[in-house]
C-alpha cells in the first residue's frame, strides 16, 4: 500500500510531522492499526537498523528516526488497544542494566498495552532489583527483561537472583527477550519464558497473566 | 584497572579546567556550537558561547520552570530536571565509549565526551543545543503540558527554540567525534579506559550479530556442530598476519560458541582455553618466536581463571590473538625469508649480551655489508637501531618490577653503560628510566611531543 511505503520513507528521514499526519490519514482510510504499525513504522526502523550498522547513518540519524517512530506510534496507541482481546494485569518490562536498546522494548509495551495489559515501563538500564521491587510494588506477576548485548545477558540472571533473594521467586513469571537470547540461555538462567518477537512476547504474557488471575 | 569514579569527586579544586575552557572556546568557534565544561557532578565550570542567545533557550525553560516550594508536581526544578539530563548524558559517554549524543528534556540534541584524568572522570564537556530537524517540524510533544505551564509560556518557549542552530544529524555524528578527540587530548593517558571499553562493546555488538544471524538459521543451538571450518580459516588468518581478517572471524567463532553454550560461562571458557593454545601453534608455525610464544602461553593460561565474565574473556582472547598474530612475520612477502628469520631469531636470542652484525651477518653466513643491506631493506630499520628496540623493549618490562634494581636493568638488556642506556631509552621513549619506573609505564602524550622537536 502507497500510504504505508510513504510513512516508510517520512520516518527514515526522521520526519515526524509528516509521520503523524500520514499515520492518522492510514486510520482514516480504514487500514488496520496492526499494519499500519508493522508495514509503515516498523518497516522504516528496520532499514534505518540496517544502515546504521552498515555504518550509512549513525546514531543522531537513528535519534530521530526513533523520534517519528514514537510520534507515528502514539496516534495508533488508542486504536491498538480497541482492536485487541481484553485481560487485565500488570506487566513490569524494562531494558536490563548496561543496555540501552528501547526501540524493540517500547514495541512489546505497545504491543502488551494493546492486549489490555497495563505495562509498567522501567525504561532502560535498569537493574535488576528495580524490576524485582517494581513487582512486588505494584503486585505484578509478570517481568519482562529486554537485553540486546551479550555482556547484558549475565544481568537477566541477576533478576532472577533477585527475585529468588527477595523470596518473590515463586510468585513471578520471569519472561526474556532480545537478539542474542534463545530458549537455552533462558533455561540455563532460571527464567521462564523466551519469546522471539514482540508479538509472541504480547500473547505469552495474555496466557500468563490470565492464568495467575485464575490463581487468586 | 577498570574501575573509574564519576560523581565521587566533589568539589573538585584539584582539577585543572583551563585545558578544557581553552577546548570548549575553540570548539565552539570553529563549529558554531555551543560548548560547556562540567564537573563530575554536572555543575556547569565554564560555557563557551557567542553571547546570551546560544542559551537562551536553556534559561527561558528553567525560569519557567523553577518553582521554590514543594508544590512542584515532582518535587523537582526544571533546572534540576535539565542539569539530570546534562549529568545522564556525561555519564553514558564515559560507560559508551566516549561519546553519547542525546535528547534534552526539551527534546534538543545534546552530546557529551568525558574528561579523564588519573582513572578518575573529572568532569566532561557537553556541547548542544542544536536542532537536529527543521523549526517547523519541532514540537515539544506533550512535555511542556505535563508541567502546568500556561499556554503564553509554551508558546514563548517555542518561539525561542526557533532560534537554536539547526545541524544536520549527519554533521552532529561527525561533531560528537571530534568532541571525543578534544576530550582524549585534554585527558591523560588513562582515557585508555573508555576506549578499551568501546572496543570491548564493539566486540560484543558484532558477537550478538552473530548469534542473532545463527538463530534465524536453526533454533536448536545444541545441535550446532563446533565451526571446524571456521577455525581453520582463523588459523590460516593468524599465519599470514592478517589483524583484521582474524578478529572478524574469531568474533564469529566466539559468537558461534556463545550461541551453542546458551551462555554457560564454563563451557565458553573452556573453549576459550582451547583457542589460545590453537592460535599460538598457528603463530609459531607462521614464524613467530617459540619461545616467546610459550612464555605468553604460560602467563595468559595463568589469568584465565581470573575472568568473571563473558565480555572481560572475549575482550582478553582479542588482545591475546592480536599479540600473537603481531610476533608473526608476514613471511610471502620477504625475499630473503630464511636468512632474515634466521637472524631475528638470533638477535631475539642474544640482545642480552653485546651483538654486533658481524657476528650475526656469519651466523646467516653473509657478508656484514650485504646482510646490513638486506636487514634494512627487509626490516625497515638499520641492524643496531633494531637490536636497540628490543633491548629497550625488554628494559620497559623490567622497569615496571620494583625489585630489580635500576642499575642492573642497563646491564640485563645488554648495554655496556648506564648513561648510554638511559640516552637510547630516552630517545626512544621521552622520558629517562628512571621517569618511566616512576610513572609506572604511564607516560603522558604530550611528553613525547615535546621531545619531537
Amino acid at each position: 500500500m502507497e500510504i504505508l511505503d510513504q510513512i516508510s520513507q517520512a520516518l527514515q528521514k526522521g520526519k515526524a510531522k509528516d509521520v503523524k499526519e500520514m499515520v492518522q490519514a492510514a486510520l482514516d482510510q480504514g487500514i488496520a492499526a496492526q499494519t499500519i504499525l508493522v508495514d509503515g513504522l516498523l518497516s522504516g526502523m528496520g532499514v534505518v537498523g540496517v544502515k546504521f550498522k552498515n555504518n550509512e547513518v549513525y546514531v543522531p540519524d537513528v535519534l530521530i528516526a526513533a523520534r517519528a517512530m514514537k510520534a507515528g506510534t502514539e496516534i495508533l496507541r488508542p486504536q491498538l488497544a480497541a482492536d485487541g482481546v481484553k485481560a487485565t494485569g500488570k506487566i513490569i518490562l524494562g531494558t536490563v542494566k548496561g543496555d540501552l536498546h528501547d526501540i524493540g522494548k517500547n514495541l512489546v509495551g505497545m504491543m502488551m498495552e494493546g492486549k489490555g495489559l497495563e505495562v509498567v515501563d522501567l525504561g532502560v538500564d535498569v537493574p535488576a532489583e528495580k524490576f524485582i521491587d517494581a513487582a512486588i510494588e505494584h503486585n505484578a506477576n509478570v517481568v519482562c527483561c529486554s537485553a540486546l548485548l551479550t555482556t547484558t545477558m549475565g544481568e537477566m540472571k541477576n533478576v532472577v537472583e533477585v527475585a529468588k533473594a527477595k523470596g518473590v521467586r515463586e510468585k513471578l513469571t520471569i519472561m526474556v527477550g532480545g537478539a542474542p537470547v534463545n530458549d537455552a540461555f533462558a533455561n540455563s538462567i532460571g527464567a521462564d519464558i523466551y519469546t522471539p518477537d514482540a508479538a509472541s512476547a504480547a500473547e505469552a504474557a495474555v496466557a500468563k497473566v490470565l492464568e495467575w488471575n485464575a490463581q487468586a | 584497572m577498570d574501575v573509574i569514579d564519576f560523581g565521587a569527586n566533589l568539589g573538585n579544586d584539584n582539577f585543572d579546567f583551563s585545558e578544557a575552557i581553552k577546548a570548549a572556546d575553540t570548539f565552539r568557534r570553529s563549529t558554531g556550537v555551543t560548548c560547556r565544561v562540567v564537573d563530575s557532578v554536572g555543575e556547569t565550570v565554564y560555557i563557551s558561547a557567542d553571547d546570551k542567545s546560544d542559551v537562551a533557550v536553556c534559561n527561558l525553560t528553567a525560569k519557567y520552570f523553577y518553582c521554590g516550594s514543594d508544590d512542584c508536581g515532582n518535587n523537582e526544578t526544571m533546572a534540576n530536571i535539565c542539569l539530570n539530563s546534562h549529568l545522564y548524558g556525561c555519564y553514558q559517554s564515559e560507560r559508551f565509549g566516549g561519546k553519547y549524543v542525546f535528547f534534552c528534556p526539551l527534546g534538543l540534541t545534546n552530546w557529551a565526551s568525558p574528561i579523564v584524568c588519573d582513572s578518575t572522570v573529572e568532569g566532561a564537556f557537553l556541547a548542544g543545543p542544536v536542532n537536529m530537524v527543521e523549526p517547523d517540524e519541532f514540537f515539544t510533544d506533550d512535555f511542556l503540558s505535563k508541567y502546568g505551564l500556561t499556554h503564553t509560556a509554551v508558546k514563548e518557549i517555542e518561539q525561542c527554540i526557533k532560534t537554536v542552530p539547526f545541524v544536520m544529524p549527519s554533521k552532529v555524528n561527525f561533531y560528537s567525534e571530534l568532541l571525543y578527540y578534544i576530550a582524549k587530548a585534554v585527558s591523560d593517558d588513562t582515557f585508555q579506559i573508555i576506549d578499551e571499553r568501546k572496543a570491548k562493546g564493539e566486540q560484543q555488538s558484532e558477537i550478538a550479530e552473530q548469534i542473532k544471524f545463527l538463530k534465524s538459521f536453526s533454533p536448536n543451538p545444541e545441535y550446532e556442530p563446533y565451526p571446524m571450518e571456521k577455525e581453520q580459516e582463523l588459523l590460516e588468518l593468524i599465519e599470514t598476519g592478517d589483524k583484521h581478517g582474524s578478529q572478524r572471524v574469531l568474533n564469529e567463532i566466539l559468537g558461534q560458541i556463545f550461541f551453542a553454550s546458551g551462555g554457560s560461562f564454563e563451557v565458553i571458557r573452556s573453549r576459550v582455553l582451547e583457542l589460545v593454545v590453537l592460535l599460538s601453534r598457528a603463530a609459531i608455525k607462521g614464524g613467530a618466536d617459540s619461545q616467546q610464544i610459550f612464555g605468553l602461553n604460560y602467563t595468559y593460561l595463568g589469568r584465565i581463571n581470573s575472568f568473571k565474565n563473558i565480555e572481560e574473556l572475549t575482550y582478553w582472547l582479542s588482545g591475546i590473538m592480536a599479540r600473537f598474530t603481531d610476533q608473526v612475520f608476514n613471511l610471502t612477502d620477504v625475499k630473503h625469508v630464511d636468512v632474515i628469520y634466521r637472524a631475528v631469531d638470533y638477535v631475539r636470542k642474544n640482545y642480552d649480551r653485546r651483538i654486533t652484525l658481524e657476528e650475526t651477518a656469519a651466523n646467516v653466513y653473509l657478508s656484514p655489508a650485504y646482510f646490513s643491506r638486506i636487514f634494512k631493506e627487509e626490516i625497515g630499520d638499520n641492524f643496531n637501531l633494531y637490536v636497540n628496540k628490543i633491548r629497550i623493549d625488554a628494559a620497559k618490562k623490567l622497569l615496571l618490577n620494583e625489585k630489580i634494581p635500576l642499575v642492573d636493568i642497563s646491564t640485563m638488556v645488554g648495554f655496556e653503560g648506564q648513561s648510554y642506556f638511559s640516552k637510547v631509552f630516552k630517545k626512544m621513549t621521552g622520558v629517562t628510566p628512571g621517569k618511566f619506573r616512576e610513572a609506572r609505564g604511564k607516560i603522558r602524550g604530550d611528553a613525547g611531543a615535546r621531545r619531537l622537536k
